[in-house]
């Protein structure tokens, strides 16, 4: 009974390293938008201090001096490179989950009887790395949480070949014994603060309490967790086709915004991609948000938040059904005279694509529901925008400020790699 | 204010409140009950500034009369829990409602009588009389095809029109509609009608009793009031046009299955325990006398079922909301149903052979 979480490292600068193999051996760091803070380090630039999260600013100087690369964040790019590790990972293993951007869970309950698991982990490893340049960390064992805690065991022994399984009662209770209790899966600060208070500080004290008394002093997830860490499986693999509950599109801009005229293309861009991805989960939403707000740094200006919701009677995903929400919600929460900092847009009430309820009633403003069109749409724009909507920005044009982003090598054919 | 009455009396009129009482108010005093009291009678009244309640309680011995208030909860809480016929000395101590019984003295924090509320109730409204089986049944027969929190708040309440002597109820959350139909004692020369809001339809109905006693009914433009025996209720009317309720009942040529209501019911039940928890679908399909209830769900779990029945008309295969069935189902009394299908994308409508006083609209789901 194996699970394996493969987990790329520090994926993101690895991503950026895939096309630039000048970069090998040199400190990266990406930004957030706007090229506020650092999202993701190398382990060179880890190694000479770059915390996570720390605003750029303050990092920037010395960071370049000692020879630091750095960019801002390609999501478009980062996400296709993500698919193609997580498409390799499903053509081997038969059930995966794809936990993050950069995490996946694999059931090898099946893969047992035929292969040796520790070394099909390496072939996997190696098969990622050849077929796309992602570097990846894997640890197998008979639970979830402890696939965390092997894959946490790589770093903290230093495993060369980056994948680690622990199987016997033996290796289980010492990787537990090493791992403190807040580095468990599902263990925040807050939680572990109260597990110290009850002397629990490492995974092993944890996975020694009573799970009934965990449950009766805790919660039922954390019980959870406890007999996860014995070795008892509470958490299976889930398959990715459960549904979201809602869809966000928001943005930090780069540059203040206080004219209406400005924000409505922003806001409507938004409202595309939202609806873009809506049409890609198979769902139909009742509900759109739009929310505004100014900086709260910003304490010598005045200061406001918005959000409105519209409730549709007929549920949608055909983009100009909600563009038209989007605006209907935008219209009443702008107020003129404020430096709005952010907006967003916030789809909810899903239900799927192939099920209707019928209503009595026909609405004024029945939704367009012209499901040929908006996939024709989809498929103009699956790599590059192609067409836009009146309402939105045509320019190429970014709320965000970003400076130094690298190309999207892998899904624009003008931002190919060109090889002299 | 000093007055002595039975626990039984007090408690009743309690009770009656509670529901209009707000669980959650905005303004303190809304959780509490304005007691007012003169020679013969203890009035209570309570309101969350939508409606108002009103109950006269008769008082075994008076004292000194006046007015208070004090929280309803806690008060009815305490009645209800007093020894059974007990006589309950009641009687204002500075700002504090002393109750007192032969074993136990209580004392509870009102609030001035002068802060209480006043509820507008118009004058000038239409005033009929209806028997009360009358009125309780149009309010069973429909209310629970009424909107909940939907946007379009005219959904969320119950639709009367008084016609003549003809009074209709009907209530619709877009998907289902009720329509049921009773008389009124006295025939009204114009037609009125209004939306009473959810909330107080559900305080109607606890008011109303079995007993075949007049109720009164006033409609005016923007508010109702019924008067039941001891108890007098008003609330506010939902602002808005209710929707054509007419033009959606379906008509013309349809494919009608008779069948047994108990039959059909119980197979639903059994079928829908495997249907998705979010849409509740089942698919009915329709042959020759035979109808087959089917239901799936994500987890890929199957139910199937047959069941006789006497139909007429074209193979259908349409799909709904089981909760809905369900729910006309269990107001209708006769021992068969009568579904009249118009096509699998369409509404159907759902009569009882016994009765023309009530019909069900349900749109189907696609699934």
């Amino acid at each position: 009974m194996s699970l394996a979480l493969v987990d790329c490292e520090s994926f993101y600068a690895s991503c950026e390293r895939i096309f630039r193999p000048d970069l090998k051996h040199v400190p990266i760091v990406v930004l957030s938008n706007n090229d506020g803070c650092v999202i993701a380090r190398s382990t060179e630039a880890k190694q000479m201090g770059i915390g996570m999260g720390v605003p750029w600013f303050k990092v920037k100087d010395a960071f370049l001096a000692q020879g630091g690369k750095v960019f801002s964040s390609n999501f478009t790019f980062y996400g296709d490179m993500s698919n193609r590790v997580m498409n390799i990972l499903e053509g081997f293993v038969p059930k995966v989950e794809v936990y993050s951007i950069d995490e996946a869970f694999l059931e090898l309950d099946s893969l047992e009887e035929n292969y040796n698991i520790y070394g099909f982990g390496c072939h996997i490893r190696g098969l990622v790395k050849q077929w796309t340049g992602v570097p990846v960390r894997i640890g197998i064992a008979p639970t979830k949480t402890l696939t965390k805690i092997a894959l946490n065991e790589v770093k903290r022994l230093n495993i060369p070949t980056k994948v680690h399984q622990i199987t016997s009662t033996k290796e289980i209770r010492e990787a537990l014994a090493n791992t403190p209790v807040n580095d468990v899966w599902g263990v925040g600060r807050r939680l572990s603060e109260h597990l110290n208070r009850a002397k629990i500080f490492n995974a092993l004290q944890l996975a020694d309490t009573d799970p009934r008394h965990i449950k009766h002093k805790f919660s039922v997830v954390l019980e959870r967790t406890v007999r996860e860490l014995r070795g008892q499986r509470c958490l299976d693999i889930e398959n990715n086709l459960t549904a979201k509950k809602q869809i966000v599109v928001s943005r930090s801009f780069g540059a203040r915004v206080a004219d209406l005229k400005t924000l409505r293309p922003i806001v409507s861009n938004f409202a595309v991609r939202a609806a873009e991805k809506l049409r890609h989960e198979k769902q139909k939403c009742s509900q759109v948000s739009v929310f505004v707000r100014t900086s709260p740094f910003s304490d010598h200006k005045p200061q406001h938040t918005g959000y409105k919701t519209i409730e549709l009677a007929t549920p949608t995903n055909d983009t100009r059904d909600i563009l038209i929400a989007a605006k209907k919600a935008l219209l009443p929460i702008f107020r003129s005279g404020y430096d709005y900092a952010k907006a967003g847009i916030l789809l909810s009430r899903f239900t799927s694509e192939t099920s209707k309820q019928y209503s009595l009633f026909k609405d004024p403003n029945e939704p367009k529901e012209n499901s040929k069109f908006m996939e024709y749409i989809d498929q103009l724009n699956a790599y590059e925008t192609q067409v836009y909507f009146a309402s939105q920005n045509t320019k190429r044009w970014s709320p965000m400020k970003q400076n130094m982003t690298s190309p999207k090598y892998t899904t624009c054919w003008y931002e190919l790699p060109v090889a002299n | 204010m000093d007055f002595y009455i039975t626990k039984e009396e007090i408690v009743k009129s309690l009770s009656a409140t509670l529901g209009v009482v707000e669980k959650r108010q905005t303004l303190p005093i809304l959780s509490n009950v304005l007691i007012s009291v003169d020679e013969a009678s203890v009035k209570l009244k309570a309101t969350d500034l939508e409606s108002e309640i009103e109950t006269l309680s008769t008082i075994t011995n008076f004292k000194s009369g006046g007015q208070t208030t004090a929280p309803a909860k806690k008060l009815s809480e305490l009645c209800r829990l007093l020894p059974d016929l007990s006589e309950i000395h009641v009687f204002l101590d500075g700002e504090n409602l002393k109750i007192e019984t032969s074993s136990g003295k209580y004392s509870l924090a009102t609030l001035p009588s002068a802060d209480f509320p006043i509820f507008d109730i118009e004058e000038d409204k239409n005033k009929t009389s209806i028997q009360a089986p009358s009125l309780k049944e149009l309010i069973n027969k429909t209310s629970f095809a009424m909107g909940n929190q939907d946007w379009r708040h005219y959904l969320n309440g119950l639709y009367l029109v008084i016609d003549d002597t003809k009074i209709t109820g009907v209530a619709t959350d877009a998907h289902r509609l009720a329509i049921a139909n009773q008389m009124v004692n006295e025939g009204s020369e114009e037609t009125i009608s209004g939306i009473i809001p959810r909330k107080s339809i559900n305080e109607i109905a606890k008011i109303i009793n079995d007993k075949n006693e007049n109720i009164s009914l006033e409609i005016g433009s923007s508010s109702i009031s019924i008067e039941s025996g001891e108890t007098k209720f008003s609330s506010k009317l939902i602002e808005g046009k209710f929707p054509d309720y007419e033009q959606v009942i379906p008509s013309g040529e349809s494919s009608e299955l008779t069948i047994n209501k108990k039959n059909l019911s119980e197979s639903l039940s059994r079928v829908s325990v495997l249907s998705s928890e979010k849409y509740r679908g089942v698919r009915m399909r329709i042959t020759d006398n035979n109808l087959n209830i089917s239901a799936n769900n994500p987890e890929k779990e199957q139910a199937e079922e047959q069941i006789d029945c006497a139909y007429e008309g074209e193979i259908i295969d349409i799909a709904f909301n089981v909760n809905y069935l369900q729910e006309i189902l269990s107001s209708i009394d006769s021992e068969n149903v009568i579904i009249h299908f118009f096509g699998s994308d369409k509404s159907c409508l759902i009569t009882s052979p016994d009765s023309e006083n009530y019909k069900y609209v349900v749109m189907p789901l696609l699934i």
